[in-house]
């Protein structure tokens, strides 16, 4: 599956993510609608990206793509605004996301507070912030 | 100063001893990693530690726990077994942490109220210290401390270590 990316160059006033070594290929995708994870050949899986697998130590453990869709294991209403760009955006929510395929995804979520709950279904969106990144937006299926 | 029994001796003061100590981690750099989030290293570390000592928690005078949020000294309480899970904020209502209560807590004010610089954990046992060595005067002082527990946590809520110490003379 891949989510509805959403043009918000102009509007976005948050902090632009920075393609930098592991975490390139998981940019790229997201400018795609692709939300990817990183599953290593010894069976473990994890995101946000990182050079080595946090269970066996293997370098570039490889990347698949998620379904992106998940549950809200926990998420927090923001009414004061933790970064400069947010400020007009308040109340704003935070949530972790268990995604299908197991890693846990600490993410924004776009949706009025009283439809969310532990446990809700989710899937991703992107907006895309710069020519380079995408970030994950969560909203309830 | 951490000396050995026979510099304490020499140096003629009081003897606090670390009497228990145990460390863990449970995750990497990000919140979002923690197995569970109500539920920190403390309840690993906080046993151990103890275990170690030969205490029970009725034993202990003092706590310094680290305070980074409410939620950290809520779920250390819980996790370090002085009260059941989920019952954090009931525990610390009411005074039992206050001065004079039950289980006088953070007598420093804590990371929440005194200072936060970043690596807290020196100041838990600073004043777990100073608490059995009687340095204070007033509400501060916990009458007659023997006993104090120091618990740090660092990382993103990953790395957790606990202290027990005793004050031996
Ligand atoms: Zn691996």
């Amino acid at each position: 599956m891949t989510g509805r990316v959403e043009d918000r160059r102009e509007e976005w006033e948050g902090p632009v993510p920075v393609p930098t070594g592991a975490t390139v290929p998981f940019w790229a995708g997201t400018l795609e609608g692709e939300l990817r994870y990183q599953e290593c050949e010894c069976g473990h899986r994890q995101l946000y990206p990182r050079a080595v697998c946090t269970a066996c130590g293997a370098e570039d453990p490889p990347f698949e793509a998620s379904e992106g869709v998940g549950t809200i294991y926990t998420y927090t209403v923001c009414h004061v605004p933790g970064e400069p760009g947010f400020g007009d955006r308040v109340p704003y929510v935070v949530g972790a996301i268990d995604l299908a395929e197991g890693p846990r995804l600490l993410t924004l979520l776009d949706a009025d507070p009283d439809d969310l709950e532990i446990g809700t279904a989710v899937g991703v969106t992107f907006w895309q912030v710069s020519e380079k990144a995408a970030i994950p937006v969560f909203v309830p299926e | 100063m951490l000396v050995s029994e026979e510099k304490a001796a020499e140096l003629g003061v009081p003897e606090i001893a670390v009497a228990g100590v145990a460390s863990t981690s449970t995750h990497r750099q990000d919140i979002s990693e923690m197995p569970d989030m109500t539920t920190t290293g403390a309840a690993v570390t906080g046993p151990k530690a103890f275990d170690q000592a030969g205490i029970t928690h009725d034993d202990v005078d003092v706590a310094e726990i680290y305070d980074s949020f409410t939620y950290t000294a809520l779920v250390t309480l819980e996790d370090l077994g002085f009260c059941e899970k989920g019952e954090g904020g009931e525990f610390v209502s009411g005074g039992t942490t206050a001065p004079g209560g039950e289980l006088p807590m953070n007598t420093q004010g804590g990371g929440l109220s005194y200072c936060h610089p970043g690596h807290f954990g020196v100041f838990v046992l600073i004043e777990a210290a100073r608490q059995l060595r009687g340095d204070y005067e007033g509400d501060r002082q916990v009458a007659d401390a023997e006993v104090a527990v120091a618990h740090g946590t660092g990382g993103l809520l990953s790395s957790s270590s606990t202290v027990v110490l005793r004050r031996e003379s």
